[in-house]
């Protein structure tokens, strides 16, 4: 709900808001990209885990695995923070996907409007 | 001193041998916990994690002098175990359990009204993050390392959140004394205003921060009760600025109808003498600049 706010102070409207809860699969990381890519309203993803009970390295892991079975068509901007951050930065940085890094939550937010203005021009 | 949880006390964690529960366990040990064992039915008298298994809570304390517990049952289960933690004479219990019925929770209000005030067990959450006094105890399932010892005071209802404030602050050189997860229900354990009377009698504790959210009336009351009962300065930072009204959000039992909306706790909030944050990034800097005022 806060990366909401972000969003909005930041220049952009938050268009569709998707908790993936704890634990969190690839299995359900793919149900959450057809949900959220599929909404016609949607022109950047953005994605900001703030690991407790869930661990950066499955959500990295589950995030490069569902991007390898569909494609979705939006920018996507990651922000990582807690538990296992450092394993979870790696994976995603080893894998093939496309995405803009971001380190905290109001630069996260920042860098999705910049990309939504670049997708504009 | 800290509030709730201190080095020397003792835990226990109930659904100690399942898989989450095993996971938090050696997290919290890792961290210098002091774990003395754990309840599961079934399995009294094995070990795990080096650590006495106990059938009840009753066994545990008696056996092993717990007066913390954490509660990781599943949801139909967990409104039993909390009222087993009380009848036992723990003093702390961290319901980390998401999805427990309201009902329960009704019941387990009621129930712990049969002890005394000063005699009874206070239970934070459920679905929350628990309890970290950092340096000393951690009774939850935090990443531990995002906490800086130091004197704030810190409740909130998202755990999330609360991992954020806790960054900024430590990446300011800001410490925490206790941080307290209320939970994201509408029916909890505790509420701000139970905590806050905490806070205010803990030395350690210089200033209060609070991370509200939408839906509910927990917060208007805060202010009510910080007004009138707390001398120390208060911070607030209140979530859902954007959120639409009456829209259930996320995992939290959050429904914006009921209860004032972000911008309405806003108002009351500062007309109690709270200090706003006007952003969930600016959370670190605000508590730094009350902290500053303080000094000086």
């Amino acid at each position: 709900m806060a990366s909401m706010d972000m969003i909005q102070l930041a220049g952009g409207q938050p268009a569709n808001f998707l908790d993936v809860g704890g634990g969190a699969t690839p299995e359900k990381f793919v149900k959450a990209f057809k949900l959220i890519s599929g909404d016609p309203k949607v022109k950047v993803i953005l994605i900001n885990i703030f690991a407790g009970i869930n661990r950066c390295d499955w959500v990295a892991q589950g995030i490069v695995d569902a991007l390898n079975q569909i494609t979705i068509n939006q920018p996507l901007v990651i922000r990582l923070a807690g538990t296992n951050v450092d394993e979870g930065i790696k994976i995603l940085k080893d894998s093939k996907i496309t995405y803009t890094e971001a380190f905290t939550l109001e630069d996260a937010a920042n860098k999705a409007v910049k990309a939504l203005k670049e997708l504009g021009a | 001193m800290a509030i709730l949880i201190t080095k020397e006390s003792k835990i226990i964690i109930q659904g100690f041998t399942g898989k989450i529960g095993t996971f938090h366990a050696e997290e919290m040990i890792e961290y210098g916990t002091n774990v003395v064992g754990g309840v599961t039915p079934g399995k009294g008298g094995q070990t795990h994690l080096d650590r006495p298994v106990f059938n009840t809570v009753k066994d545990a304390v008696r056996e092993t002098g717990a007066d913390a517990s954490i509660l990781f049952v599943p949801p139909a289960f967990a409104a039993d175990s909390a009222m087993e933690a009380a009848d036992a004479g723990i003093k702390t219990l961290v319901a980390i359990t998401d999805g427990i019925p309201a009902h329960d929770m009704i019941k387990v209000k009621r129930y712990m009204r049969r002890y005394k005030a000063e005699d009874r067990m206070t239970m934070v959450g459920p679905n929350c993050a628990g309890v970290i006094s950092p340096g000393k105890c951690m009774l939850g399932i935090m990443p531990g390392h995002i906490y800086k010892e130091g004197n704030v005071g810190v409740i909130g209802r998202s755990g999330t959140l609360g991992y954020e404030a806790a960054q900024q602050m430590k990446d300011l050189g800001i410490g925490i004394s206790t941080s307290v997860g209320i939970g994201g229900d509408p029916i909890n354990g505790s509420a701000f205003r139970d905590h806050l009377a905490k806070f205010e009698d803990d030395d350690e504790t210089k200033v209060i921060l609070m991370i509200g959210e939408i839906g509910g009336p927990q917060e208007a009351e805060a202010a009510e009760y910080a007004k009138k009962n707390v001398s120390k300065p208060v911070i607030a930072y209140i979530a859902g600025l954007t959120a639409p009204k009456g829209k259930r959000m996320g995992m939290q039992g959050i429904v914006s109808a009921g209860g004032e909306s972000a911008a309405e706790k806003v108002e009351i909030l500062k007309a109690a003498g709270i200090t706003i944050a006007k952003n969930p990034s600016v959370i670190g800097e605000t508590v730094e600049s009350v902290l500053k005022q303080l000094d000086g």
